[in-house]
């Protein structure tokens, strides 16, 4: 039995039903259209049906042999995941051009690049390199952070 | 017309700006495909405002190399990096990724360039020798039959949705649930915004696309990275040997057909055009293993079908006055500007100018294709480069890519957020690019389903009527029920055993 | 013994004059608005323009021809930042809501007018003070070229005879040309079928297949196929014929009182002080006399059309009643 499938078949259905009630809601206006709320009643009745398709698969004994890919480092994924949200906060608030390097460096640290010299080189470069192309030749602002407005 | 073609190739030989400008176009579109949400649409859109002060030529074939380097260069990040510069590029990431992962990336970056190259010359040649026939395509092209055509392009779920069908169905729902949200097409009413105005024009696809495609893929190079097995490059070789190519050539003719077809429409671009010679280029194939070589025609149906795009949305802009797309529509402000009024009397009346830029284009894509061929190899060692620096760099180019687009914050935490999910959805098979196609095809399906009833007051036989959506609709079955009969079928052999 | 004196003289005096410019700096900007000594300071930095649509779209080619053509007349440059979604909504919230400094400003539309009552925008129109109208476009009842009806009258005839048969095609619901097309509808008392595209240009793309009988979009979108004789433009809904379309007819000639379009100005929100919405209507002035400025909104089709700020409140005022007249009648309203 698989029970993340059995999780996410559940949680579908309970979307589904949600979006079917809310569809009702939607304003049904002239009589030769099907109105905002046909679309999502389809998709949703739909997954619904998937849904249960994949719950009764999760059931079905013999299929649990999931194949084993490589074996997932959880500390790491969520030090990513944590490095990537405290980036967008500190791009947000500082700003692009001072962000960047500060993360690109971190990162590298944290995940083992502990090379001085070739990390910052890479952190300036990039930096250099994304300023250069949005701001200089395609002149599309990049985050300027909310401090500094 | 013979005369005109030489005329047009002596013009603009004799132009050296115009040629250096058709090459910095092309060199600016590379690099502007191959940045995550910077698309060839926004790249013209900008460089635009420089042409201004141009001669005719020169400003149009910068913005022509920006465009078509901008639809070739997604596939140079997306079979690299799964990191899919342009939405055409995310079907092309289906197999090129895999070759590029089993140390073929100059193999994949080569047969990427060269179906490229070849797809949108040739487009152009049609666009040059037959627009005035092939325009009445377009107009053909109503409400009932882009429908079809959206359904049909939806049936391709069934054949991309890897190891498990019911997933990658179930993963094609959900993102034709999200591509309800914002306005509704016809009626213009709120949909699942909870009082947002960021989400009245629905959610934003490319930041979406971003965070499935390319940020969890870095999640996931992450959580393997102390996995010690190097991927083994050796890029000895760019340019597929005679054998490897004469073996892709029917696919890229085929894609290049299906391709300058699917341009010609009416608000059907290169996304869909590569999915669709994706799929058929699957269909054609027999193997029941993906093999190397199936793999490159796959990389090789998808680029010559984005690029074949290019030559076929150009068709219905210069004979009749219309874009079909966003990056027409923002070519056709880039004639008038130039004084040239697109339509039916363009030809007419600056037809000497009109196959300069012809063969100006030709020039741009041959400009790419050498371009192509002489970096791939440069590009081709960015797999070499350790991940613990890579990784972090590609969350960057996610995140400014996801900003620039609308140059809003929301984006980018959406592009955020799609990427811890689909870093989930990975590790439990449920495949990402069902979702980036129902995302394209998911509100034009209900847009022209709603609008034909609309046209048609209300009755249905608009759908089975004519010939053209019928067709497609009845393709569309087959195209979905054959994976799903096949899946039934082996369930019950296997049962038997 | 004397160096040393002079030196630290120097760097007192140096030291109370930083002091001194500090002070009256810090004194000086509450009281800002009132001060009319800073008429000349402004403006002393970059100035953003906010372009609530995409890049490459008509609405930013005004925007960006604007900037640049500004840059000659302003001591400072302008910066065009495209701020899309919700149909303009986004770009012009986020103007409205600005600091009222005049460095935010906001390339606005038509839309500012119609959004707010069909229930779609954050803003209100009179969250923002109309510095300068650039541009102004009208609406055109355009029919194919082989389209039985030559004129205006005998089109409005045939809707009458037929009520509901006319499919004319708009470029979405709630969008401009939709409610030019139903205003027509009340005017004449009958009922066409209203199509909504997804823009004006596949509305015309439809129009030529004969997949619908009529356009209400503007003439700049018609433009190419009626020179080249594919269609033929009725009338439009300008209070004067267009210099462009000589021979067109306006509604007003025909007796029908309509006079609706789009138009693109630059606001600031409503509390910026009045020096700096002078300095930028002198500049927009400048600017719409400028070759450059007319070259590439002539080359586009569009119509060039200056309106200081009373003239250009007084008319976002008149589309802002008439919108949202409009909009309710026809129950539209989210």
């Amino acid at each position: 039995m698989k029970k993340t499938d059995l999780f996410v078949g559940i949680a579908l259905i309970l979307l589904s039903v949600a979006v079917w009630i809310t569809s009702g809601q939607f304003p049904s206006v002239g009589d030769t259209d099907v109105g905002p709320g046909f679309f999502p009643r389809l998709i949703a009745g739909g997954l619904i049906l998937m849904s249960l398709v994949l719950i009764a698969a999760a059931f079905r004994p013999g299929q649990a042999a999931e194949e084993a890919g490589p074996p997932t480092s959880w500390r790491r994924t969520i030090l990513g995941f944590v490095c990537m949200f405290v980036f967008l906060a500190l791009v947000y608030l500082g700003g692009f051009h001072l962000a960047t390097p500060v993360f690109l460096l971190g990162f590298m640290w944290l995940f083992g690049y502990r090379k001085p010299f070739a990390s910052i080189l890479v952190a300036v470069l990039v930096t250099l390199f994304i300023y250069l192309i949005f701001e200089t030749v395609l002149q599309v602002p990049l985050p300027a952070g909310v401090l500094f407005e | 017309m013979f005369d005109l073609f030489v005329n047009g190739l002596t013009n603009i030989l004799t132009d050296p700006f115009a040629l250096l400008m058709a090459v910095v176009g092309v060199i600016i579109g590379i690099v502007v495909g191959a940045l995550p949400g910077l698309t060839a649409t926004m790249g013209v859109a900008l460089i635009l405002p420089m042409t201004f002060g141009m001669e005719p030529v020169a400003g149009l074939l910068l913005l022509s190399g920006v465009y078509f380097g901008g639809v070739y260069g997604g596939s140079i990040t997306a079979i690299l990096l799964k990191t899919p510069g342009t939405p055409a590029a995310a079907a092309t990431a289906l197999d090129g990724y895999a070759l590029a992962q089993k140390g073929m990336a100059g193999k994949a970056l080569g047969a990427a360039t060269l179906s490229s190259s070849i797809g949108g010359t040739i487009s152009i040649i049609i666009l040059m020798f037959l627009s005035p026939v092939l325009a009445t395509i377009a107009l053909e092209f109503s409400a009932p039959e882009t429908f079809a055509l959206a359904v049909f392009g939806l049936s391709i779920i069934a054949s991309i949705s890897g190891k498990s069908l019911v997933k990658g169905l179930i993963a094609g729902l959900v993102g034709l649930l999200l591509a309800t949200v914002g306005l509704d097409p016809i009626l213009g009413f709120p949909r699942f915004t909870g009082g947002s105005e960021q989400l009245l024009n629905g959610v934003p696809f490319i930041p979406i696309m971003i965070g499935l495609f390319a940020a969890s893929e870095a999640f996931k190079s992450l959580s393997d990275m102390n996995v010690k097995e190097k991927v083994k490059v050796k890029i000895e070789k760019i340019v597929p040997s005679w054998g490897e190519f004469r073996g892709i050539i029917p696919t890229i003719l085929r894609s290049t057909g299906l391709g300058t077809f699917i341009g010609i429409i009416p608000g059907a671009g290169a996304d869909i055009a590569a999915f669709v010679a994706y799929n058929e280029t699957k269909r054609f194939n027999k193997d029941k293993e993906p093999t190397d070589k199936s793999r490159m025609a796959g990389v090789a149906a998808c680029e010559s079908g984005a690029n074949a795009c290019t030559g076929g949305a150009l068709v219905p802009l210069l004979t009749l006055g219309i874009p079909g797309d966003a990056v027409t529509a923002v070519m056709l402000g880039a004639l008038m500007v130039q004084g040239l009024q697109p339509g039916p009397l363009l030809f007419k009346n600056n037809g000497d100018l009109v196959y300069t830029l012809f063969i100006g284009m030709i020039i741009c894509y041959v400009v790419m294709c050498l371009l192509g061929l002489f970096t791939a190899r440069y590009f081709a060692k960015v797999v070499q480069i350790p991940k613990e620096i890579l990784t972090p760099v590609i969350l960057v180019l996610c995140i400014v890519g996801s900003y620039a687009i609308n140059n809003s914050f929301f984006d980018v935490l959406i592009m955020a957020v799609a990427g811890v999910i689909g870093f989930f959805m990975q590790k439990h098979d449920f495949p990402a690019s069902p979702i980036v196609l129902a995302l394209i095809l998911g509100p034009m399906a209900e847009s022209q389903f709603r609008r034909a009833l609309a046209l048609s007051s209300g009755s249905y036989d608009i759908f089975y009527t004519r010939p053209i959506p019928l067709i497609l609709l009845l393709l569309s079955v087959i195209t979905l029920l054959t994976p799903i009969v096949k899946a039934i079928w082996q369930q019950r052999k296997r049962a038997h055993q | 013994m004397k160096l040393k004196s002079i030196f630290s003289g120097l760097a007192a005096t140096a030291l109370i004059a930083s002091l001194v410019g500090c002070g009256s700096g810090n004194s000086s900007a509450p009281s800002g608005d009132q001060a009319a000594g800073e008429a000349e300071a402004y403006p002393k930095k970059q100035i953003e323009l906010i372009v609530p649509y995409a890049a490459g779209g008509g609405t930013d080619a005004v925007a960006r021809a604007f900037a640049d053509s500004a840059n000659k007349v302003l001591p400072q440059s302008i910066g065009v930042v495209n701020k899309t979604g919700g149909g303009g909504a986004v770009g012009m919230s986020e103007g409205a809501k600005a600091k009222p400094d005049g460095y935010k400003l906001t390339l606005v539309t038509v839309e500012m007018t119609t959004l707010p009552p069909l229930g779609l925008a954050t803003f209100k129109p009179d969250d923002f003070k109309p510095v300068a109208r650039l541009n102004a476009d009208p609406a055109a009842i355009t029919v194919s070229a082989d389209a039985p009806w030559n004129t205006i009258e005998e089109f409005v005839a045939y809707a009458k005879e037929n009520p509901g048969k006319v499919r004319i095609g708009n470029s979405g619901t709630g969008a401009i040309w939709h409610l030019a097309a139903t205003a027509l509808e009340q005017k004449i008392d009958t009922k066409f079928n209203h199509i909504p595209f997804d823009g004006a240009n596949p509305a015309v793309t439809a129009l030529l297949g004969g997949h619908i009988e009529a356009v209400s979009v503007s003439p700049a979108e018609v433009a190419a196929q009626v020179e080249a004789g594919k269609l033929k433009m009725l009338a439009v809904m300008a209070d004067e014929r267009l210099p462009k379309f000589k021979d067109v007819p306006t509604m007003k000639e025909k007796g029908i009182d309509l006079s609706i379009g789009t138009w693109r100005g630059i606001a600031v929100p409503k509390d910026t002080p009045d020096n700096v919405v002078t300095v930028l209507k002198d500049a927009a002035k400048k600017v719409t006399e400028d070759k450059a400025f007319t070259d590439v909104l002539e080359k586009m089709n569009l119509g060039v059309s200056y309106a200081d700020d009373a003239a250009f409140s007084e008319a976002v005022k008149k589309d802002s009643e008439l919108f949202t007249k409009l909009v309710s009648d026809l129950g539209l309203k989210k």
